[in-house]
């Protein structure tokens, strides 16, 4: 045998084992590779993202397989930043990719749902009526029937509907209460447009052809700091995140970064490791505290106190102590500190009055417009007062003076302004500044001091003559400030310090009392923010956040903390500046996307109203007000002046003035009021003014609980509006929809307060105002399970939107990855074909219609220059009654009610009639709107379309947004820095040119997120060299604020202002609610229950306020509603972990588990925000009633000052200016439950509603 | 299997056609006799209570027993992926299961809502239909046993459906499958049990918790 043969020349055989044994051959059936290979694949990747308000904003790849989405993961093609500067991605969270489960879980919602008892009612009134008009009116105008289905709202009963008889159902009661009471009770609540701009759209289109309500959203959250108006004349403009990564000094105040802002907390930690030093503040032991140096930890709602003193220190150091050249320039340019007040003289002491202007002075100090407008400072150059460019007054009716360079207005001369009379003074006076840390709160965790409510203390003066021969003593804001500080600046007199550790206010040694830091700790962050502000000119910065705004003086917290930042010169400057997350408020393609949202391209002015103001008013909240105005006003104010006012008289007077807006507005039906005048053979506007003068017409808030000033049809869509939103829940619930509830306040009869002056009283108020509530949702929401009507819609991978947010510079798409599941539709099918069904059913109901709008005036328009030396009243006498200058102007508007669906559908005539723009800025955008008509096509059929871009499907609206938008259409961008060159004076167009033939369409977007482009409607810059941060291009480009001086305000002289002592800042305490009474105590029995003040921050495990709802989250944060408290308060009651326990006072109650953890500081009790009262709550033994939600606790308490209107950047705009819904001054009893009722009983006849009242 | 076209019928949302049909239905069930005795009995009587009760009462107790929660969802992977990312696969293969017959899904519903489900199952051949019946028997007698114990009329229907796919599954089990399904969590540990999710690669088949035709075994169904 031949080994030749034998042996295996091309082979070798497999052995067993190989490498000593370590490697084993087998041969067994690889199918199970199948499982993951096929687990991953797929037919397409599609870009979406998540419509949520968490600011995310981040993009996803949505994997799609025969129809079905399979899974998600986060996308990472973002554009690279540039080098040092880390990029943005990975973006997206654990949270965010649970979503799609959503898409196929039961909780889905499948098809249209109706109540059924409203049903029945429908279908038997069909019956009878064959229209369906009249149909509706049958039911609706007998008071029985409507009952019928109002008193089990919250308590089950859907059917399912077609989507026919829906919006059937819909239109008609539209239609009805349109023809019958007025559009302006139809209203719409959506919120943050951002997160899904065009399905907001299709809401606000709907209703704003209609003449209905859109509601406002920022402001009712309490997420609107009035502070950043009040300092800036903006709503919120912030730094992009990777901005944090060119700061060298961060403190995070009241912002939980790692937890509620999870894609953006690497730029916090990877800044640290370039030596940037990091500081929290929070009253607990929150996430954020692990990535910082120093965390502070002062109680809750007193932050106020140690932002004054960290003031104190670096105002005393950096200011008077003339530390920093750079710190002087900046707030000689930038800030109002040279900006001259007027001293008031009053029983021998001078108390700060208004600014002074160039009104005040014997020749107008030679400009010529706007004299009263125009406030002085002290030239240094000249040796006289001047008025500089840029200050309200140059904005309007003057070109190319309204700017930041520093010239006189009159004469062009460049002007120093003084910021000190130390020098050159005449005299030294004292002057009182009003002093609140003295008030005593009921509850023991709120320390006083027991220093003199009024402190008078030196100010260096000058006496300057004026108008008439007047004489008058006036100050600096720079001098007030240092005195308001305390400072000791040998001037003598007390009340000051000279030293840290002296017990006045504002020390550091004064907050240590109220807020339990050691003084040497604030010292040391304040030098150290300020020494690296002056060092790296600006690059300080404080991320803060809505723990520490959703307090009732939270003006005086972010202003203590915005003077710091603009006393060393940080706002404006890359790495430095206010960071307030809260909300995705920034809209980016903002100017392109008003247009299509409010129809301002079929008709002008659409109807806006503050949410805080109607649902305080619409749900009776001032009915239980237990706070008095005398109580919050200043020592120094005329308290006589006051004396009838309660907070709805003022929000009452408010609109009457012009300040804030009205819905609804008239006690009569705003269609009949141009009929009613034609009849008198009068001008309408005349015709009103003088019946309103008369009395014989009156405004529908003097008498919120006459039926024919109720709200009768409310939409919501993309909102959980009674759940997670709505501030004072059981009132709403009592009120609004005359559904089960658990209010156990008495009403101001029975609490023995006094009544309104404004404001009809009825002895009892109306329950169930509203006729129907519809709401869009994917899931039943706390808000859908109160609705008459719930239609299903599209999920954000089942439908076309655009998203954006103020964290990143991208805008995103939402894409239709698949077709919307079951019945559902996407927002903007569901609003057009309710606008199809309207079209239809008005024919013979409403024809073209003269509708009389009430307008308040309105910020970045010239009639902000409306009330410029006190403030009137023509109501009283006191001033005639001007419409759009003492009050609403009024405005009437046709409506074409039979063409809604054909207006809906096509972009109107009006952007090329009026032009589009923004915040004071107009531009001609008719080569926009004819590429439109080619890109879109335009209408064919006959009628008020045709000819007109189409916007059929929610592609069409997101390309109009995209066509008209500077943001998103590189020569709009130029047009509009042209546009704004005009008012400056100044050249700003080479922002924009390098991008000026960059246009983004819908499909690039899905491409990959697209960088936007810089525009005049925001303050920053989006470019290759800097990231965006806000009041970059006031301080880079010189273009003023939008306020009173142009400048920063650190004072605000408004009449109102001073009345509540805010003229400067002040460190003010937490309100006393007084909603723990005796009575109260006494519903707990002989428990032990123990007085918590009671706070909502955003949850570890849910989608900030949008949904927590699916089982991943709700497993990892115990499955239901939770409760956090300390250890210490816990022992007090006996209460264990996972203990269930109750939370009640005069407001409802609340059920949940008890998480009892050292992170929380004794006193204090944390309701994460948004949980549903669908899942896992129990009853409450207090009430017998569902155990509510987080807001079941809660009712709103307006402030006055955020009521203040027509006057510069105190002017009213949509979801800019106005009252907020604070919640946190709030107490709650708690106690242990010993026997947990699930309520699981069906609902019988003839249960109670309510809760017995109680005193 | 025609009594199983009905038994998909009654589990569909009640429309007036079917009040019109109760008569036709019933002659099928008692036609094809596949259901005897007892189970007949008891889905007749339902039947005939559900005629009796008014349309839109009908309605409003569907959609609150099925529309909403999680609880007697008649989408069957609810009850054994949840919010698994495996439920998009599972589905995807039980829809080619029913493309390999030459169907597909022409409503705007899911491959596994139970009528669906049953219809499809009610063409196949009888043996080949009750084999694939039966591997989602224990997944509807677990719904049925949570709809029994809510006194609810369709328990009976989902009895039928387990009947008739000829699987015996015991009470004790079903019973325990039931109370799984609202788990009485007291620790950490039988948190972390509850969520253990399969390994991913020790030869498990394509949908991780399922068996090798992608439908649940009985101890895999979870969740409320």
């Amino acid at each position: 045998m031949s080994h030749f043969i034998d042996r295996l020349t091309y082979f070798s055989r497999v052995e067993g084992r190989f490498s000593g044994g370590h490697g084993i051959v087998t041969g067994e059936s690889r199918d199970w590779e199948k499982a993951y290979r096929g687990r991953w694949a797929h037919d397409k990747v599609v870009r979406s993202t998540h419509g949520v308000n968490c600011t995310g904003s981040c993009s996803w790849k949505i994997y799609v397989k025969n129809g079905l989405v399979t899974w998600e993961t986060q996308q990472t093609d973002y554009p690279r930043t540039r080098p040092d500067l880390p990029n943005h991605e990975p973006r997206g969270c654990s949270r965010g990719a649970s979503y799609s489960w959503y898409l196929y879980s039961a909780a889905r919602l499948k098809y249209p749902l109706v109540r059924a008892r409203l049903l029945k009612l429908w279908r038997a009134a069909r019956a009878q009526h064959p229209d369906p008009v009249d149909a509706w009116g049958s039911i609706v105008s007998d008071p029985e029937k409507s009952n019928e289905y109002k008193k089990i709202r919250g308590l089950g009963g859907f059917v399912r509907a077609s989507w026919d008889e829906v919006n059937e159902i819909t239109a008609a009661s539209n239609i009805y209460t349109t023809k019958t009471f007025g559009p302006d009770r139809v209203i719409g609540f959506s919120p943050i447009p951002a997160m899904s701009m065009v399905s907001y759209a299709a809401g606000s289109r709907y209703l704003s052809l209609m003449g209905g309500v859109c509601m406002s959203f920022y402001d009712w959250y309490c997420d609107l700091p009035p502070a950043s108006p009040q300092t800036w004349g903006e709503q919120t403009d912030v730094p992009e995140s990777a901005d944090w990564f060119n700061s060298s000094y961060i403190i995070a105040w009241g912002s939980n970064v790692p937890q509620t802002r999870a894609p953006d907390a690497h730029f916090f930690t990877e800044v640290r490791y370039k030596g940037t030093k990091t500081v929290s503040v929070t009253p607990d032991y929150a996430e954020i505290s692990k990535l910082v140096d120093i965390a502070l930890h002062p109680r809750q709602g007193t932050d106020s106190a140690m932002a004054m003193a960290m003031g104190h220190v670096v105002f005393k150091e950096f200011h008077l102590g003339g530390k920093s050249e750079y710190f002087a320039d900046y707030c000689r340019t930038y800030t109002d500190m040279p900006t001259v007040v007027l001293l008031e003289q009053k029983e021998g002491v001078c108390i700060p009055d208004r600014t002074l202007r160039a009104a005040d002075f014997e020749g107008d100090l030679n400009t010529t417009n706007n004299a009263e407008w125009k406030p002085v400072v002290y030239d240094e150059t000249s040796g006289g007062f001047a008025v500089p460019d840029g200050s309200i007054g140059s904005r309007w009716g003057e070109a190319g003076k309204w700017n930041l360079d520093g010239r006189d207005n009159a004469s062009g001369a460049a002007l120093r302004p003084r910021l000190s009379f130390i020098e050159g003074r005449d005299e030294v006076v004292a002057v009182a500044f009003p002093y609140f840390g003295n008030q005593p709160h009921d509850s023991e965790i709120f320390a006083h001091t027991d220093h003199a409510g009024i402190q008078l203390r030196n100010v260096p003066v000058r006496r300057v003559q004026l108008k008439g021969g007047r004489s008058a003593l006036v100050a600096t804001v720079y001098d007030l400030m240092a005195a308001n500080y305390a400072i000791d600046r040998g001037l003598g007199g007390g009340n000051t310090a000279a030293d840290y550790d002296d017990d006045v206010p504002y020390t550091p040694a004064w907050q240590e009392k109220i807020t339990g830091v050691p003084r040497a700790r604030v010292i040391r962050v304040a030098r150290e923010f300020a020494d690296n502000a002056h060092r790296t000119r600006g690059r300080s910065m404080v991320i803060l956040g809505a723990a520490i705004n959703h307090w009732y003086h939270m003006d005086m917290t972010y202003r203590g903390i915005i003077n710091l930042l603009v006393m060393c010169g940080c706002v404006g400057q890359s790495g430095g500046g206010w960071a307030h997350y809260v909300g995705q408020e920034k809209l980016r393609p903002q100017t392109g996307w008003l247009p299509l949202a409010f129809a301002l391209d079929w008709s002008r002015p659409p109807r806006q109203m503050n949410s805080t103001s109607f649902f305080y008013s619409h749900s009776s909240q001032w009915r239980y007000e237990r706070l008095r105005v005398d109580e919050i006003l200043s020592p120094l104010a005329d308290r006589q002046k006051w004396a009838d006012h309660s907070l709805i008289d003022c929000n009452v007077r408010s609109e009457r003035m012009g300040w804030l807006p009205s819905a609804p507005q008239l006690h009569e039906n705003p269609l009949s009021l141009a009929a009613k005048a034609k009849q008198a053979g009068r001008d309408t506007k005349e015709h009103v003014v003088e019946r309103l003068k008369s009395g014989d017409l009156q405004f529908a808030c003097e008498d919120p609980d006459h039926a024919s000033n109720f709200p009768r049809n409310l939409f919501v869509w993309r909102s959980n509006i009674l759940g997670s939103s709505g501030k004072g829940h059981e009132y709403m619930l009592k009120h609004l929809l005359g559904a089960q509830n658990a209010v156990m306040s008495e009403d101001l009869a029975g609490l023995g307060q006094p009544k309104p002056s404004e404001v009809k009283w009825h002895d009892s108020a109306p329950e169930g105002k509203l006729d129907l509530v519809v709401t869009l949702d994917f899931r039943m929401s706390t808000t859908a399970v109160y609705s008459d009507i719930v239609l299903p819609t599209a999920t954000w991978y089942e439908k076309n939107d655009l998203n954006t947010s103020d964290m990143h510079p991208f805008i995103h798409p939402l894409s239709r990855a698949v077709d919307p599941a079951w019945e559902s539709r996407s927002d903007w099918d569901i609003f057009k074909g309710l606008a199809k069904t309207f079209s239809a059913l008005c024919v013979g109901h409403l024809g073209v219609e003269t509708d009389l709008v009430t307008v308040p005036i309105l910020h970045d328009t010239p009639g902000e220059l409306a009330q410029p030396m006190g403030v009137k009243d023509w109501k009283k006498g006191e001033c005639e009654a001007v419409p759009g200058k003492t009050m609403p102007n009024l405005v009437e508007v046709t409506r074409d009610y039979p063409a809604l669906y054909k207006k809906f559908t096509s972009l109107g005539p009006l952007l090329e009639k009026l032009g589009n723009g923004g915040k004071g800025i107009g531009w001609n955008t008719d080569a926009e709107v004819a590429f439109l008509g080619k890109l879109n096509r335009t209408v064919t059929e006959a009628g008020v379309s045709h000819g007109r871009p189409r916007i059929e499907t929610d592609i069409d609206a997101a390309e109009v947004v995209l066509s008209l938008a500077p943001e998103t259409n590189g020569q709009v961008a130029v047009k509009a820095w042209q546009a704004l060159g005009k008012i400056t004076g100044r050249d700003h167009t080479h922002l924009a040119r390098p991008k000026e033939d960059e246009r983004l369409r819908f499909r690039d977007l899905q491409a990959q997120p697209r960088k936007i482009i810089s525009s005049p409607t925001w303050s920053g810059l989006e470019d290759e060299h800097v990231s965006y941060n806000a009041g970059y291009t006031n301080v880079h480009e010189r273009i003023p604020w939008r306020t009173l001086t142009g400048r920063q305000h650190f004072y605000q002289d408004h009449e109102w202002m001073r009345d509540f002592g805010e003229g400067l800042c002040v460190y003010k305490p937490p309100i006393s609610t007084r909603t723990i009474t005796e009575a109260v105590k006494r519903r707990g029995g002989d428990s032990r229950q123990i007085a918590l003040n009671y706070i909502t921050p955003h949850q570890k495990w849910g989608i900030h306020s949008t949904y927590s709802d699916n089982l991943l989250m709700l497993t990892l944060n115990r499955g239901g509603p939770v409760v956090w408290l300390s250890e210490t308060d816990a022992g007090k009651i006996g209460v264990a972990d996972n203990d269930w326990i109750e939370l009640y006072n005069a407001n409802g109650a609340i059920t949940a588990r008890a998480v009892v953890s050292q992170r929380v500081p004794e006193g204090l009790v944390m309701m994460y925000h948004a949980q549903e009262k669908t899942i896992n709550t129990p009853g409450s033994v207090i009430t017998g009633k569902r155990g509510g939600i987080h807001n079941s606790v809660t009712r709103a308490v307006m402030k006055p000052t955020h009521m203040i209107g027509g006057y510069a950047q105190l002017a009213w705009g949509f979801n800019y200016y106005g009252t907020v819904g604070s919640n946190r001054d709030e107490f709650v009893l708690v106690r242990r439950v010993e026997q947990v009722d699930w309520l699981d009983k069906p609902y019988v006849e003839g249960q109670p509603l309510g809760v017995e009242a109680m005193k | 299997m025609r009594s199983l076209r009905v038994l998909s019928r009654l589990l569909t949302y009640p429309e007036a056609e079917l009040f019109v049909h109760m008569d036709e239905m019933k002659a099928v069930l008692t036609g094809e006799r596949l259901l005897k005795g007892r189970k007949l009995e008891a889905v007749t009587g339902f039947m005939d209570r559900l005629a009796a009760t008014g349309l839109m009462d009908a309605q409003e107790t569907y959609v609150e027993l099925f529309d909403r929660g999680r609880a007697h969802c008649l989408h069957l992977f609810e009850h054994v992926h949840g919010e698994s990312h495996f439920r998009g696969q599972a589905m995807i293969e039980l829809a080619a299961r029913y493309a390999d017959k030459g169907l597909y899904i022409g409503t705007a519903e899911l491959p596994d809502y139970l009528p669906l489900f049953l219809e499809f199952v009610s063409i196949c051949e009888l043996r080949e239909g009750q084999e694939t019946l039966g591997q989602a028997a224990p997944v509807i007698a677990t719904i049925g046993e949570k709809l029994r114990r809510r006194d609810s009329g369709y328990a009976v229907v989902m009895e039928a459906i387990v009947a008739l796919s000829g699987v015996r599954l015991s009470r004790a089990d079903i019973r325990k499958a039931a109370d799984a399904a609202m788990p009485d969590i007291q620790t950490l540990d039988d948190l972390d049990k509850e969520w253990a999710e399969p390994a991913a690669f020790d030869g498990a088949p394509a949908c991780g918790t399922c068996d090798e035709n992608g439908l649940p075994a009985l101890q895999q169904i979870k969740g409320a």
